[in-house]
C-alpha cells in the first residue's frame, strides 16, 4: 500500500470513476429492474455496485493520503509534475492517433498509413528525413507482405 | 493412452508445425526481451492475425510465444535492470546486480536452464492434474463456476497492483466491458442504447488489443529517453556444478510456481515475486546476500514464472477459467476457433490437450537452445529504438483489431480502450484484471442466473447450496477468506512481525 501523496489529478480521476460507475450502475437499473436475482440486469447491477463502491473506496483513500502540492522528491522524475500525467508527446500523440483512425475510413489504408507512420516516426524517431523515409517505407512494405500475403488479412 | 502420446507427438513430427512453435519461442524471447513488448501485447494482436488458421496452428504458435515471452523478459532485466515482461519483476532483483558485477552471461546461462527446468516441471504438472481436475470439474454446478470465476477475480485484484479497491474497480470494470450486447438467455439489450454496433456486443479482442497493445504503447512514449546499458556478455553456458547446485531451489520454486499458476487469475508474475520471497526467508547462506546479485534469487523467480505457465494451462482447459491474462486471451483464441475450454474440452478434443502438452515442451526445449545461442544477435535487437517500435506496435494493433471482422468500429473501441487504459496504468491500476473481467464476466452471469433457476429464483436456496454442498461450501469459505484476509480484523489476527509478503 502506498501512502505517498495523490498524483497530480488523482483525486479527479478518483471522482470521475465514481461519477461513470454511478452512471452505469443506473444503466444497469434500466436493464430490468429489480425484478427479479435471474434477471438480464441483476448481474450487471452487481458488477456496477462493486465498481462504484470500490471507486468510493479509492477516493476515499485519496483524501487520506497526505495533500502536499509539491510532491516528494522521491517520486519517480515523470509523476512530478501535473505535466506529466498527460506529456505534451502523449496528447499530440494521441491526437495523431485519433486523427489516423479516422482518416482510415475516408482516405483510405495505404495513404493513411503512409502519413501516419512519417507524422509518428518524425515525432517519437527524430532522425533525418531520408532515414524516416527508409524505415517508413519498409515498414509498409513488410506489412503488406506479412499481412497480406502470408496472414491474407483484409487491411482497413 | 498410445493415442494420447500419438497427439503428443502430432507437433514433433508435422515439419510445419514444428517449425510455427520454434519460431513462436524464438519470436517470444525477444518480445519478452524487448521492454514495450510484452507476451499479454504479442497474443492479443496474434490471435486476430491466426483466426483464420488451423487451431492447432495457431495454438502452437502462441503457445511458443507465451513460453519464450515468459523467459524473454528476464534478459532485459538482467541486462538493463527493466523487467521485459512483468513476470521478470522479481528477476531484475538480483539479475541486474549481477550484470554491473560484470556476471550477466553467466546469470543468463543459470537463468535459461532454470526456466526451462521450471518449464518442464509445471507441463508435467500440467499432463498429470490437468485430466484429474477436468474429472472432478465435471462435478461442478453452476454456482462452483461463479465462485472460482469470484475466486479469481478477488486474487488477480488483491495480489496485483496498488489496492484491492483498484483491483475490483478494473474487474468489474471489465465484466461491465463483457456484459455489453444481447443478453445470452433472454437477449435482451444490455448496455445498447438501441445501436445496432453495439448488440453483439464489444469484441474482447478489440478489448485486449486497446489496453495491452495502445495503452502500453502510449505509455512507453512517456518512457522514450531511457538508453539502454551495454553489458559484456560473453560465456554464457553454466557448468552442471553450478546448475546441480541451484536445482534443488529450483524445483522447489517451480513448485509454487505452478501452483500459483494453476489458481484462477494468478499467473507468472505474482508466482515469481512469492518464488523470490520464499527464497529469500528460506535459503540461509546464499552465494551474496539477496538484492546485491545472489544467484538465489535469480533461479527462485526464473523457475518459478516459467513453472507458472503450464500452471495456468491448468485452470484454463479444465475449467474455461483463464490462469493469467495471456491464457484469458487464449480461451478468446479457443472460443473464436470454435472450441469451448471447460471439463467437456477433455472429453471431446482429447487430442487438443495434449497437443498442447506436447507443444509446451518443444518450446522448452527450443528455449534452451535459443537461450543459450544468439546472444550476440539478441544485443542488436534489444538496441531497436523504441521510437521506432512505438508507431509498429499501434500499427499492429489497428490491423489486428480491424482484420476480426473487418469493423472499423472495433478499431474505434480499441483506441478508446487504449486511451483509457493509458490513464488507468498512469494512476496504477492493474490492466490484467480487467482482461479476466471480460473473459470471466459473461461466464460468471450465465452461471450466476443458472443456479439462481435452478433453485427456482431463490436467492436464499442459492445462499444455502452455497454452504451445503461441499465442493461449494470449500470454495465460499476460500472466497470469504480472501476477502477477509484484506480487512484490518485479519491484520490484527495475524502475529506481530510478520508483514504479508505482498
Amino acid at each position: 500500500m502506498t501512502n505517498s501523496p495523490p498524483l497530480p489529478g488523482e483525486r479527479g480521476f478518483g471522482y470521475a470513476l465514481v461519477a461513470a460507475s454511478a452512471l452505469i450502475l443506473w444503466l444497469a437499473f434500466g436493464i430490468s429492474g429489480l425484478s427479479s436475482a435471474s434477471s438480464a440486469g441483476a448481474f450487471p447491477m452487481a458488477a456496477a455496485a462493486v465498481m462504484l463502491v470500490s471507486a468510493i473506496g479509492i477516493v476515499h483513500r485519496n483524501r487520506r493520503r497526505p495533500h502536499s502540492p509539491r510532491p516528494p522528491t522521491t517520486a519517480p522524475r515523470s509523476v512530478r509534475t501535473g505535466t506529466d500525467i498527460l506529456p505534451r508527446e502523449v496528447a499530440l500523440y494521441m491526437a495523431i492517433l485519433i486523427a489516423y483512425v479516422v482518416s482510415l475510413e475516408h482516405v483510405g489504408f495505404l495513404a493513411s498509413t503512409s502519413v501516419f507512420l512519417l507524422v509518428s516516426l518524425w515525432q517519437l524517431h527524430r532522425r533525418s528525413a531520408v532515414t524516416l523515409l527508409a524505415v517508413a517505407i519498409g515498414v509498409l512494405l513488410t506489412i503488406q507482405m506479412v499481412f497480406g500475403t502470408l496472414f491474407q488479412v483484409q487491411l482497413p | 493412452m498410445p493415442q494420447a502420446l500419438e497427439y503428443f507427438l502430432m507437433s514433433w513430427t508435422d515439419p510445419s508445425l514444428l517449425g510455427l512453435i520454434a519460431a513462436g519461442t524464438f519470436a517470444g524471447i525477444y518480445i519478452g526481451a524487448l521492454p514495450g513488448l510484452s507476451v499479454t501485447m504479442a497474443v492479443s494482436i496474434l490471435i486476430s492475425f491466426t483466426f483464420t488458421w488451423d487451431v492447432n496452428a495457431a495454438l502452437a504458435l502462441m503457445g511458443g510465444v507465451f513460453c519464450g515471452g515468459v523467459y524473454g523478459g528476464s534478459r532485459s532485466a538482467i541486462l538493463l535492470n527493466i523487467p521485459g515482461t512483468p513476470a521478470a519483476v522479481a528477476t531484475a532483483f538480483d539479475g541486474y546486480p549481477l550484470a554491473k558485477l560484470g556476471e550477466a552471461g553467466k546469470a543468463i546461462g543459470v537463468s535459461t536452464v532454470v526456466s526451462v527446468i521450471g518449464g518442464y516441471l509445471g507441463i508435467l504438472v500440467l499432463a498429470i492434474a490437468a485430466p484429474m481436475v477436468s474429472e472432478v470439474a465435471l462435478m461442478f454446478a453452476p454456482r462452483d463456476y461463479l465462485l472460482l470465476a469470484i475466486i479469481g477475480l478477488l486474487l488477480v485484484g488483491s495480489l496485483s497492483g496498488d489496492s484491492l479497491a483498484k483491483g475490483l474497480f478494473a474487474a468489474a470494470l471489465g465484466v461491465i466491458i463483457g456484459m455489453v450486447g444481447l443478453d445470452p438467455l433472454t437477449a435482451e439489450g444490455r448496455f445498447t442504447f438501441g445501436l445496432v454496433p453495439l448488440l453483439n456486443g464489444i469484441s474482447y479482442v478489440a478489448a485486449m488489443i486497446g489496453f495491452f497493445g495502445v495503452a502500453e504503447a502510449l505509455f512507453q512514449i512517456r518512457q522514450l529517453g531511457t538508453a539502454g546499458v551495454k553489458q559484456d556478455v560473453s560465456r554464457i553456458l553454466p557448468a552442471w556444478r553450478t546448475v546441480f547446485r541451484f536445482l534443488p531451489l529450483s524445483i522447489r520454486s517451480s513448485v509454487i510456481g505452478v501452483i500459483i499458476g494453476a489458481l484462477p487469475g494468478t499467473g507468472g508474475d505474482i508466482a515469481a515475486l512469492i518464488a523470490y520471497d520464499q527464497a529469500k526467508r528460506t535459503v540461509t547462506n546464499p552465494s551474496r546476500p539477496f538484492g546485491q546479485g545472489a544467484y538465489e534469487g535469480l533461479v527462485a523467480p526464473e523457475s518459478a514464472n516459467n513453472a507458472a505457465v503450464g500452471g495456468t494451462y491448468i485452470p484454463m482447459l479444465t475449467l474455461g477459467i483463464p490462469g493469467d491474462a495471456v491464457t484469458a486471451i487464449m480461451i478468446g483464441a479457443l472460443f473464436i476457433h470454435g472450441l469451448k475450454p471447460g471439463p467437456l474440452l477433455m472429453v471431446e478434443t482429447p487430442h487438443l490437450f495434449w497437443f498442447i502438452v506436447g507443444g509446451l515442451v518443444l518450446a522448452n526445449s527450443f528455449l534452451l537452445v535459443f537461450g543459450l545461442t544468439g546472444i550476440r544477435l539478441f544485443t542488436r535487437v534489444a538496441e531497436c529504438p523504441r521510437g521506432i517500435l512505438i508507431p509498429i506496435i499501434i500499427l499492429l494493433s489497428i490491423i489486428g483489431t480491424y482484420s476480426i471482422q473487418n469493423s472499423m468500429v472495433d478499431v474505434y473501441w480499441m483506441l478508446a480502450f487504449g486511451i483509457l487504459g493509458y490513464f488507468l496504468k498512469v494512476y496504477r491500476f492493474e490492466l490484467g484484471p480487467i482482461i479476466l473481467g471480460v473473459i470471466l464476466g459473461p461466464l460468471m452471469d450465465v452461471s450466476f442466473r443458472r443456479a439462481i433457476l435452478s433453485q427456482e429464483g431463490s436467492t436464499l436456496g442459492l445462499l444455502s447450496d452455497l454452504v451445503s454442498h461441499p465442493i461449494s461450501a470449500a470454495l465460499t469459505a476460500a472466497a470469504v477468506l480472501l476477502v477477509l484476509n484484506q480487512t484490518p480484523l485479519w491484520r490484527r489476527l495475524r502475529r506481530p512481525g510478520r508483514v504479508a509478503a505482498l
